[in-house]
């Protein structure tokens, strides 16, 4: 299915690269792709609607990269908070990627 | 002022470098110019391919847990790199790779040897630079450094074009020349260390009140120097281990919680433990297909919780019912505080105790049969008379301070099933990707991390005469610890037995002649031996051992033994052929 991700990344002159790179290797292919300067220095927002099967997974390959500071998935599931500033540090240590099965 | 090119090296020395491992060439020059004025403190080693010189960073960072550094000119030099770039990310070994670019005039123009290395190397790295001005270079290099050994390591890319090695810049301030640290941006990626403490108690609570717990203990225990916090919670919750490949070494195989290696080539009881297990706690390891099998079948019955400092790790391959990202020592050690609130139940329980005996029946079951202890009735030299003997070595009490570093292909799975593996970092060898001729230029620089140690190389001959031109390195550098043991069969092995068990027996390009190895190390001016009988194996290793330089048995073994258990590609770990 069709995930719209929103990514605050770093102007660096990789960091398109870098990310659009992980959608190539897993074999999904872009619909559309916006990439913006923000109102903050040094920043810039990449939209993306991409075609993916294992979209948490990439989402997790996307914030190890050391150019991308957040990365929020708006579709495919409740995340629902579409501001991309919502937390320009979304990915910090307060085990948000931990989660438990009952 | 300093050159662009003093700059590297100072921050090189102030990352507290000691060795690097290179090739120069023209867009690397000013750097080697600037080098002779570090001697006191920049070893360089001269290698003889660039390949062999990632190889050797890589050996020096995963024998000494320090980050390796490779330096290369751009091009051919760069690209020669690509692979042990791979191989550390891969194996996840902190590793930076210098390399020098055409001058930025001529970027983007098709210069003579101007190689995009940072496009190339962008899905294998961590993070990749691309430096035109010399002022950046001491951050760069502070940066990278961090990255590469901080959260889960792995390799960085900087590339340093010419003319900024030439530039010449002021020292700034946030330089750290006067102490000051430079200041990192961690952007999104800050490693979460701790793990989550809800998801840790959920840990040890379904651990404890298991039937039939396992724990799996991968590479992420050595690299967090985690070996002692594994064996307390081990021994405390009463749970057996086992270790995948790079895992070996995280508790000593002589313990009696130990049960040896999963997957492809592990052991019958191992993969039966995992497909019988309730819980099972992977610990810093990523199932790896080699490990799992087809993912679908693996550990069917279990509760899986997956503890990875990559969060992209969790539920990558096998789904985790719990979760935790986190580095493993503090993981571990926070789920020891745990584990000591349920201590009265786990020492009062019985299942622990005949889970173990249960598959330790399996063990005494399957290991008699199994072709891997069972050495045929011949006079041939087979593999196993040359593991067996190196085994004994090892474990006498007069040889302490070794490490192993093995190839790729049977050499290393026997090697990884047949010795009994007892200390972290002991075992270095390359997993994930899998290159071939790793061996050799990793023992160098083992050999340097390690000087009073002994580094035995097991190789094959395949792999071997891959990269062996490094013993002209290990010589011109004077290494006298390097015991090179080559298993030669004369095939390229391990498709060689693909070949034989899948593939009728069509030894399509397998066969595999090569010179006499001993001559040729002898021409490199290093001792060579040759062995082809089963008597004369103990007397070349104690040989090699007390010989004071550096050796290269040749041993010429059976040609067509195999490694047993193997599970076929794609099939569940339920499905091992054993003979």
């Amino acid at each position: 299915m069709t995930h719209t991700l929103i990514a605050l990344v770093r102007d660096r002159p990789a960091a398109l690269n870098r990310a659009v790179s992980l959608f190539r290797r897993r074999g999904y292919t872009i619909q559309q792709l916006l990439i913006k300067r923000t109102e903050q220095p040094g920043v810039n927002r990449i939209t993306v609607d991409v075609d993916a099967e294992n979209i948490d997974q990439l989402v997790e390959q996307l914030r190890r990269l050391v150019d991308v500071l957040t990365v929020r998935k708006v579709t495919g599931d409740s995340t629902g908070d579409r501001s991309p500033f919502a937390g320009p540090h979304y990915w910090q240590a307060d085990g948000a990627n931990d989660h438990v099965e009952d | 002022m300093l050159t662009g090119a003093q700059s590297m090296c100072e921050a090189l020395v102030r990352e507290d470098v000691r060795v690097i491992f290179g090739i120069p060439g023209g867009a690397i020059m000013p750097f080697y110019n600037a080098l002779p004025g570090y001697r006191d403190r920049l070893h360089h080693v001269l290698c003889r391919h660039e390949q062999g010189a990632g190889h050797a960073a890589e050996g020096y960072a995963r024998a000494s847990g320090r980050v390796g550094v490779c330096i290369a000119t751009s091009g051919p030099g760069a690209t020669n790199l690509v692979t042990p770039i791979a191989d550390a990310w891969m194996d996840s070994t902190p590793l930076v790779a210098i390399t020098g670019q055409v001058s930025s005039a001529l970027l983007g123009t098709d210069a003579f040897q101007e190689t995009d290395i940072m496009g190339i190397t962008i899905p294998i790295t961590k993070h990749s630079y691309l430096v035109r001005d010399a002022r950046e270079i001491s951050k760069v290099f502070r940066e990278a450094f961090h990255i590469a050994s901080t959260g889960r390591p792995g390799p960085v890319l900087i590339d340093v074009t010419k003319d900024a090695q030439q530039a010449r810049v002021e020292q700034a301030s946030e330089d750290g020349e006067n102490g000051a640290p430079i200041a990192l941006e961690e952007g999104g990626r800050a490693p979460v260390c701790d793990g989550d403490r809800a998801a840790i108690q959920k840990a040890v609570a379904l651990l404890v009140h298991a039937q039939k717990p396992l724990i799996l203990a991968g590479n992420g225990v050595i690299q967090s120097s985690a070996t002692a916090e594994l064996l307390l919670f081990a021994e405390r919750a009463r749970i057996p281990v086992i270790t995948t490949l790079h895992g070996k070494g995280a508790l000593p195989e002589n313990h009696p919680l130990s049960l040896g290696m999963p997957g492809m080539h592990g052991w019958v009881h191992v993969n039966r433990a995992i497909q019988e297990c309730d819980v099972l706690f992977n610990i810093g390891g990523r199932f790896d297909d080699r490990v799992t099998g087809k993912a679908s079948t693996f550990a069917p019955k279990a509760t899986i919780i997956h503890v990875d400092i990559d969060a992209s790790e969790i539920g990558k391959n096998v789904r985790a019912h719990v979760g935790i990202v986190g580095d493993a020592k503090r993981v571990l050690s926070a789920m020891l505080e745990e584990v000591i609130l349920h201590e009265p139940r786990v020492a009062t329980r019985a299942a622990n105790t005949e889970w173990l005996a249960h598959i330790r029946e399996l063990q005494e079951r399957h290991q008699p049969h199994q072709a891997y202890v069972r050495r045929p009735n011949t006079n041939q030299l087979m593999p196993h008379d040359v593991y067996a003997a190196l085994n004994r070595l090892l474990a006498s009490s007069t040889h302490d301070g070794y490490r192993v570093v093995t190839d790729v292909g049977q050499h290393q799975m026997w090697a990884a099933q047949l010795i009994e593996w007892r200390h972290p970092r002991s075992h270095i060898t390359s997993g994930g990707a899998g290159p071939m001729g790793f061996a050799v230029p990793a023992a160098l620089g083992a050999a340097l991390a390690c000087p009073d140690e002994t580094i035995w190389v097991i190789v094959g001959d395949g792999g071997f005469q891959m990269t062996n031109q490094e013993l002209a390195t290990i010589r011109q550098e004077n290494v006298r610890n390097v015991k090179v043991c080559i298993v030669n069969n004369g095939y390229l092995g391990m498709v060689r037995q693909w070949q034989e068990l899948f593939e009728d027996r069509v030894y399509s390009g397998t066969p595999l002649s090569g010179p006499c190895f001993r001559q040729l190390a002898e021409a490199y001016g290093i001792r060579g031996i040759t062995v082809d009988r089963t008597g004369d194996v103990d007397a070349a290793f104690e040989y090699a051992s007390e010989y004071d330089n550096s050796v290269v048995i040749d041993f010429r073994v059976e040609q067509e033994a195999n490694v047993f258990p193997i599970v076929p590609q794609g099939k569940s770990i339920g499905e091992m052929i054993t003979a």
